[in-house]
């Protein structure tokens, strides 16, 4: 078999049946005319590493054969940005998702350590991630492939009127700060709402638990995270910053640096259970308490501080 | 700017402009290596990767009529223009004279 024929032979395996022995016979003549023009040229016939040469020129058989068949994309680009769009929100649900089955598998009880909670998180993240991305895709690539959902696109029925009126880029709030905000928000909630429900809670790995003076402070934090839910909600939904939304926020702020310091000073935030060795280190213990709860106050007021800055900002700019 | 790059940019503008060398070529019969040397001699270089698919595109949209002919002992497919494809190449012409002279009193500004 020659080389000639070895190469249409590949050719035709990439093409479709219908259109197989036209196009391979079309492009055989081709290459033959190639060929003996070559000849011609040089005055001798072709060796096989002439014949080799010019194959290669020509290019590898799937893309000749790929060059003759109309252009097919996995994802077409006009569908690309939404794709990527869904990519980010697929990834972003996964780590929400998978944060919040670590937190119930952690207080689910068994041995679970906190480093195994974070191992579960990481590993069930990429699990999820890559099982998201190849969902997403395969939907993509089918929407690409068919003339009829032209037309499903978002951004086929956009107004201008949706536009957000942004005129800072400040005033953007990114979509990945609003869900980590979200997300850490719900895995705070919930593990509130467990420590305050469950007498015999403990912290995984420690035979610790809420003390009465942090218990009494639990629904007072979780309203408080549940209206940090709701704005993080609205954040996603209207993502940009209005003198009302940085008002909210930054009265949310203030009380939650509030709290943070008033949880601060409680004593007896931490207990132990039963007779353990860590009544021992119980100060200490409670001692790294209060400097957390310390820090939680000092970012609330650093956030204040940047939402009333801002605030100040958009008066300017509506006064200008 | 590198060579690479005015290349490319090169063949992006001749890129637009290769359906009308290729239709206007096909007033006369040719199979694919004497239309490439055809181009060629009239100073356009286009690759067989890119011309031999093209024509085929242009004869499946009705453009271009095409037969199998024997001569020096082989087969070959020729391709000529058709009537539809002659009407087509008359309006790209004229499109194609206006765009020029458009760009031409843009070029001298």
């Amino acid at each position: 078999m020659s080389l000639i024929d070895r190469y249409i032979s590949a050719v035709a395996q990439q093409l479709p049946a219908s259109r197989r022995d036209d196009i391979t016979r079309e492009l055989k003549a081709n290459i033959l005319d190639r060929m003996e023009h070559f000849s011609e040229q040089h005055g001798r016939p072709l060796t096989p590493a002439d014949e080799s040469a010019l194959l290669r020129e020509l290019g590898h058989p799937r893309q000749v054969a790929a060059s003759f068949l109309p252009p097919r994309h996995l994802v077409s680009p006009a569908w690309f940005p939404f794709f990527l769009q869904c990519l980010t929100y697929g990834l972003i649900i996964v780590a929400g998702v998978q944060l919040l089955a670590a937190a119930v598998t952690l207080l689910g009880g068994g041995n679970v350590s906190i480093g195994g909670f974070i191992r579960g998180f990481i590993g069930g993240w990429i699990h999820g991630s890559l099982v998201m991305f190849a969902c997403v895709t395969g939907v993509f690539c089918v929407l690409s492939n068919l003339a009829a959902t032209a037309n499903l696109s978002p951004y086929c029925k956009w107004r201008p009127e949706e536009l957000p009126p942004v005129r800072q880029p400040w005033q953007r709030i990114s979509l990945f700060d609003s869900t980590m905000e979200l997300i850490g928000n719900a895995f705070f909630l919930m593990i509130m709402q467990y420590f305050f429900w469950v007498e015999t809670a403990s912290v995984p790995a420690a035979p610790l638990t809420v003390g009465a003076g942090l218990k009494s402070w639990l629904m007072i934090l979780s309203a408080a995270a549940v209206v940090a839910i709701l704005i993080n909600l609205w954040n996603l939904r209207h993502p940009y910053w209005t003198s009302a939304k940085l008002s909210l926020s930054l009265v949310l702020r203030l009380i939650l640096a509030g709290l943070c310091m008033a949880v601060a000073h409680t004593p007896d935030k931490i207990a132990v259970i039963g007779n353990s060795q860590m009544v021992n280190h119980l100060e200490l213990i409670n001692t790294i308490a209060f400097w957390i709860f310390i820090g939680g106050t000092a970012v609330n007021l650093f956030e204040a501080s940047r939402r009333a800055h801002r605030l100040l900002l958009l008066r300017k700019i509506k006064e200008a | 700017m590198s060579e690479e790059h005015l290349e490319k940019l090169r063949q992006e503008l001749r890129r637009g402009v290769l359906v009308l060398a290729v239709l206007g070529s096909l007033k006369q019969p040719h199979y694919g290596y004497s239309l490439r040397k055809q181009l060629q001699d009239a100073g356009i270089d286009i690759d067989e990767g890119t011309l031999y698919p093209l024509v085929r595109r242009l004869a499946d949209q009705g453009l271009l009529d095409s037969e199998w002919q024997q001569g020096d002992g082989r087969e070959r497919r020729y391709y000529q223009l058709s009537p539809v494809g002659a009407g087509l190449l008359d309006s790209l012409s004229s499109e194609w004279q206006a765009l020029n002279s458009n760009i031409a009193k843009l070029l001298e500004v």
